[in-house]
């Protein structure tokens, strides 16, 4: 299992798979969300197990990821087998959040790294991932999600918008509760949920 | 060690071994070696012609042996161990050449009749300085730039008795083709019993071939048969053969893999002679390499070259290729 335990460990991927893609003549941006993001931000420090693509970033629009492209799975392959990791070391695997939607202005707040003329990485902003994160901890429960949220310390007006785009992709009344909770626990007792 | 330094380190000993090998089967040259081994001689020309790209001397005393001596070389057999175009073109150019001097039609292939081709040539000495005012045709009808020579006519026959030439002799015994050739990795093979494939594979002819030859060989009663499932397994008396050609069983000479490490070799050199490699970074040179590694590994090992499996991650791996090109090399000594 691939542990991607530091900033310095992440960039030299990125610049790898930027150095097979501008050997095959191919360029790709490509958004990350999830442990990797947190940590090239210096956000978080702990150890994650790949990089989550949520989206591939084309003339400033996101559109899906998976599938990835076949010349991009072979850059990634590429990687993984001169560096000994799991091909899925970058994975299309929070795609699903591009046709549920991405919190509004999403793309307008990534930060961006340009890896060579082949591969730019825009990372999920700070507020963005605090989306992502609360959307998860309710999903998946408590764990890395809950240890990434605490550390990335939200106000309560953050919590709250989180909870907001959250309710978006599940309107049900169980999840609003599961919110709720999970709010709560979080210290935020009079977040406002909308109808 | 930078790509520059690894090429001048496997060019020498490579070179060297050629001249070695060819001084000892009638190339006008001298060598202090005495090998046991069996030579393969095709194997051994389609090395040379991707070595020798950095010798023209040792190019041009290959040819001139090959005019001296095609009687007992396989143009089949050579045709049959090429493995890409480019071994197709350097066999080709130079069986035209010596077609050349000994007119005979199964020196020459389809392309030899046409005119030389339009568009660029590569020159076929690498680095050369020397600008080539008068191409060779024959070279030139397979896209080579080389300069006009003529056989010097200085190459000898192979002294047959010599365990080096051994495949001649056994080719002068049982004419030149797959009966020979099974024969000689029958006799000098360590595997006690080996099969159609397994001999098919150093023989360098198709297996339909080789089954036709050793089923020869077995109803004359001259190799034997067993069967272990449904597979037929062949084994050679060694003492009567042995006898036959005035040797004790254990003067019998020693098998190699050459068409396998002899094909390694000359995808690793051609990679490596590339200069476009020189200009890569750190990482993407390490991974080429690998990518080759992962080509040539399974041959090199067939081959008997020992080889660790344990590999460097990213650009550290460039150490590890170094190891295994040094391994590679240091399998000829």
């Amino acid at each position: 299992m691939l542990d991607i335990t530091s900033n310095e460990q992440l960039m030299r991927l990125l610049a790898a798979l930027s150095e097979q893609l501008d050997a095959a003549g191919q360029r790709y941006e490509l958004v990350v969300v999830g442990g990797s993001g947190l940590i090239a931000l210096g956000l978080i420090n702990r150890p994650t197990q790949d990089v989550d693509v949520v989206a591939l970033l084309d003339a400033g629009r996101a559109r899906t990821a998976d599938p990835f492209p076949h010349d991009l799975v072979a850059a990634r392959d590429r990687v993984a087998r001169d560096f000994g990791i799991p091909e899925a070391w970058l994975n299309p695997g929070p795609a699903g959040l591009v046709d549920l939607g991405l919190p509004d202005g999403f793309v307008d707040r990534v930060e961006s790294r340009s890896f060579g003329p082949s591969l730019t990485v825009h990372f999920a902003s700070r507020l963005d991932q605090i989306h992502l994160k609360l959307y998860a901890l309710v999903d998946q429960g408590p764990g890395k999600h809950e240890q990434d949220l605490r550390a990335l310390a939200p106000t309560a007006a953050e919590l709250s918008a989180a909870a907001r785009w959250a309710r978006t992709h599940d309107p049900s009344e169980g999840f609003r509760q599961m919110l709720e909770e999970a709010l709560r626990y979080l210290g935020v007792d009079d977040a406002d949920l909308g109808a | 060690m930078r790509i520059s330094e690894l090429r001048s380190h496997l060019r020498a000993p490579l070179l060297e071994f050629a001249w070695d090998q060819w001084a000892q089967m009638g190339v006008f040259a001298t060598s202090q070696r005495a090998d046991r081994w069996a030579a393969d001689p095709e194997a051994l020309l389609l090395f040379t012609f991707e070595v020798a790209r950095a010798d023209a001397r040792l190019f041009d005393e290959v040819l001139d042996w090959l005019v001296v001596n095609e009687r007992l070389v396989s143009v089949q057999r050579l045709r049959n161990l090429c493995r890409d175009e480019m071994d197709r073109s350097l066999v080709d150019a130079s069986l035209g050449w010596a077609a050349q001097s000994r007119p005979r039609a199964r020196l020459l292939s389809p392309a030899d009749s046409n005119k030389p081709r339009a568009g660029a040539d590569e020159p076929l000495l690498r680095r050369s300085r020397m600008r080539v005012t008068r191409p060779d045709e024959a070279f030139r009808r397979h896209g080579w730039l080389k300069a006009t020579t003529k056989p010097n006519g200085k190459s000898s026959a192979p002294n047959l008795l010599a365990p080096i030439n051994f495949a001649f002799r056994l080719r002068q015994i049982l004419g030149v083709g797959a009966r020979a050739e099974a024969v000689r990795v029958l006799l000098t093979s360590d595997a006690p019993r080996m099969t159609a494939q397994e001999i098919a594979e150093s023989a360098g002819y198709a297996k339909r071939n080789v089954q036709e030859a050793l089923t020869a060989l077995h109803s004359s009663g001259v190799i034997e048969t067993v069967s272990v499932g449904n597979e037929q397994r062949f084994s050679i008396p060694l003492s009567p053969w042995a006898a036959l050609l005035s040797l004790s069983a254990d003067d019998l000479p020693q098998h190699r893999a050459w068409p396998q490490l002899f094909h390694a070799l000359r995808v690793l050199m051609r990679w490596v002679e590339d200069e476009q490699h020189d200009s890569l970074s750190d990482y993407m040179l390490a991974s080429e390499a690998r990518t080759l590694a992962d080509e040539i590994t399974p041959e090199l090992r067939y081959a008997g070259v020992h080889l660790d499996s344990a590999a460097r991650a990213g650009a550290d791996y460039w150490q590890d290729f170094i190891e295994l090109a040094s391994a590679a090399a240091a399998a000829l000594a």
